[in-house]
């Protein structure tokens, strides 16, 4: 039964237009099943739900007459369309490898039906009655009816049904109509290529696994997001104020050195330092780069000015490659201002342990491998400072300049074991946490940290004043991060929590 | 063989020098010592060959006409003067010029630039966004004040204060990381002495 499409009448097959509504049936969508009324497509020759035969006419459904479907069949001209291409057309075969009645649905056709279709095979089939007979359950046929003329090979069947070479019995569904099995099947998507995006994508990851690398001269430059004239002002100015700092502190009048006290660290170093003697031998350690010289040079010019005037004689090693040459140049330095404090007798620059750790263990030992100074490439023995001593074990004190964590960890946990002398700490500013439990345990014997301590330091030794110089510039530092804190929050504030960034 | 000689070359290394740490023999800290040494020696070979490639690395690019040429020329001639400075007249007033009037004030210079992206760091982070935000800079700005040089000018109380939060407070922390850190390195240093972890192979 066609039902129309504007009033869901059930019109019988052959109505052209709907017996309730008067429309035309032309254009339909659905045939109804007259046993049981569930909604099939319109080239549906079977009923999907119970399987019995729904393009027949309504008298006809109590027996079916295969020659009066075949005829009457008449698809709508919106009826889905092939999900694949038509195949050839082909003649109803016989399928012996069944059984001698394949039951379709729950009931057995009669014989007038499988004589119809016995004719069918038997005449030629015009094309609509081929596009026709493939939606015949022409499977149900005895086993022991006459073969058909042409011999019939299983390729065409399988392709007439599904349009690819594959078998019922791997398909997993009821041998039955094609139609059936095909409302059952997954809609064919054709392949389609690579969108646009898909292509971008595709380009780039091949070239970041096959191009050149990013930091190349063929790298790409990302455009920084250029902020507002206001908020780019303000940088430039507080660049401006560090720069004035820093000539504050070179050239300024250092009107704050003379309110500056010297902490507890500072004093208990300093008066370490003035209780050593020309019978004490320190080994001082360079185990900083020139990086940090701004803030670690006034330490160890101020350490070794005063190991100078006291006449102590100092050996320098060094754990940092740089560190012979800020070494020869800290000493020398001192050696212009006091003339009787000369190189070999008084001091001497043992040279660079290569090796880190394993280098300066070796230091446990002897001069850690060190035949002769730096410098003159002299023997221990021919040089004043150190002719009475088997090797670094044999110094009183070990002065660290060190700039580093790791570096002043070793040269506090394996180096001051075995030296078995105090250490003493000079590091720089970021250090001073760092290094603070083993002042607290006793490992270190004092700390100083900071290019300010170093001020104190020259203060509590009374030696040149340098970084005490600078006490302007740090003062005027502090001013410029409360400004900066200050105009950072009222651009934040102003602008809100979307335009800050 | 390729990878159980290294492993057990590694292992027996690594136990004794562990045995010179902990024992007091004369034979086996004879023994960790020359190991030392060993090490000491390799290390001078490896920059060598570190050296050796970075030569090469860069010939190559000169001759072949690509990348950062003046760069590369630059660094072979600053190398080969160095090297040879150092190889015909060690310890030299040469080479303590070359330190004195370039490579210190090089250096310095470019961790002076530091000064700058502090400040300019501390313009973005100071933003009072988050509470931990407001916690940061009051800290700072405490630590700053408390670290002047005239801090016990203004107030005695400061230094003291400050000298707790470094006792106290960032001392704890710092004992957390340092327990963490050793704990970590002897667990490294036993999965390689038992083969576990093999970073030579």
């Amino acid at each position: 039964m066609i039902v129309c499409p504007g009033c869901q009448h059930r019109n019988p097959e052959d109505a052209s237009e709907c017996r309730q509504c008067g429309a035309s049936l032309a254009g339909f969508a659905y045939r109804a099943c007259p046993r049981c009324d569930a909604l099939n497509p319109p080239d549906n020759a079977f009923c999907n739900r119970c399987l019995a035969p729904i393009r027949t006419t309504d008298d006809a459904l109590a027996e079916p007459d295969a020659s009066e479907c075949v005829s009457s069949f008449q698809p709508g001209a919106d009826s889905i369309p092939p999900q694949h291409p038509a195949p050839p057309p082909i003649r109803p075969v016989r399928d012996d490898s069944r059984s001698a009645f394949r039951t379709v649905g729950r009931r057995e056709p009669d014989e007038r039906q499988l004589d119809a279709r016995e004719d069918a095979t038997e005449r030629p089939a015009s094309r609509s009655e081929e596009v026709a007979a493939r939606r015949l359950p022409h499977r149900l046929v005895r086993r022991d009816e006459t073969p058909p003329r042409e011999p019939a090979t299983d390729q065409p069947v399988k392709a007439a049904f599904h349009g690819a070479p594959q078998r019922w019995d791997e398909l997993d569904l009821l041998p039955i109509e094609a139609a059936i099995a095909r409302a059952h099947r997954p809609t064919y998507v054709p392949p389609r290529g690579p969108t646009a995006d898909e292509e971008e994508q595709a380009a780039a990851l091949e070239q970041l696994l096959l191009g050149p690398p990013p930091l190349g001269e063929r790298r790409r430059v990302h455009e920084a997001v250029r902020e507002p004239l206001p908020m780019r002002a303000v940088r430039l100015l507080l660049s401006l104020l560090v720069l004035a700092a820093a000539v504050l502190a070179a050239i300024g009048p250092g009107g704050l050195t003379g309110a500056m006290v010297p902490r507890e660290a500072a004093l208990d170093l300093a008066d370490s330092l003035n209780s050593l003697g020309p019978d004490d031998t320190v080994l001082l350690a360079f185990a900083y780069s020139p990086s940090y010289s701004g803030e670690m040079d006034p330490l160890a010019d101020a350490v070794i000015e005063t190991l100078a005037r006291r006449q102590v004689a100092v050996v320098a090693v060094a754990t940092d490659p740089a560190g012979v040459a800020l070494a020869r140049q800290r000493l020398g330095r001192v050696e212009e201002i006091q003339a009787d404090y000369a190189y070999g007798t008084h001091y001497v620059v043992a040279g660079y342990l290569s090796g880190y750790r394993a280098g300066a263990q070796a230091l446990c030992e002897g001069w850690g491998g060190l035949e002769a100074d730096a410098v003159q490439r002299r023997p221990w023995a021919d040089l004043g400072a150190t002719a009475d001593l088997a090797g670094a074990a044999d110094v009183t004190r070990v002065i660290l300049l060190a700039d580093d964590g790791a570096t002043a960890r070793m040269w506090v946990e394996q180096l001051g074991a075995c030296l078995q002398a105090p250490v003493d700490a000079l590091v720089t500013g970021q250090l001073e946490a760092p290094l603070t439990p083993y002042l607290l345990s006793g490992q270190l014997a004092h700390l100083v940290a900071g290019g300010v301590a170093a001020g104190e330091l020259e203060i509590a030794l009374g030696t040149r004043v340098q970084a005490a110089a600078w006490a302007d510039g740090y003062a005027a530092l502090l001013v410029i991060l409360v400004l900066a804190a200050v105009f950072a929050n009222v651009f934040y504030i102003s602008a809100g929590p979307e335009g800050a960034e | 063989m390729r990878r159980t000689v290294p492993a057990v070359v590694a292992v027996l290394v690594g136990l004794a020098l562990l045995g010179d740490l902990i024992v007091d023999a004369p034979g086996i800290n004879a023994l960790g010592q020359a190991l030392l040494e060993g090490l000491v020696v390799l290390g001078a070979f490896a920059l060598i060959l570190a050296a050796l490639k970075l030569l090469g690395s860069h010939a190559s690019r000169l001759a072949q006409r690509e990348g950062d040429r003046l760069g590369s020329v630059v660094l072979l001639v600053a190398l080969l003067v160095a090297l040879g400075l150092g190889i015909a007249r060690p310890g030299g007033e040469e080479l303590q010029w070359l330190f004195d009037y370039v490579y210190q004030p090089l250096q310095a210079t470019t961790a002076a630039l530091l000064a700058f992206f502090g400040i300019q760091g501390a313009y973005r982070a100071f933003r009072l966004r988050t509470g931990e935000a407001a916690v940061l800079l009051v800290s700072a700005l405490f630590a700053l004040l408390a670290q002047l040089p005239i801090a016990g000018a203004i107030s005695p109380i400061l230094p003291r204060l400050r000298q707790w939060m470094v006792a106290v407070p960032a001392a704890a922390g710092m004992r957390g990381i340092l327990l963490g850190v050793s704990l970590g390195a002897v667990v490294a240093s036993l999965r390689i002495l038992v083969g576990i972890e093999r970073p030579y192979t």
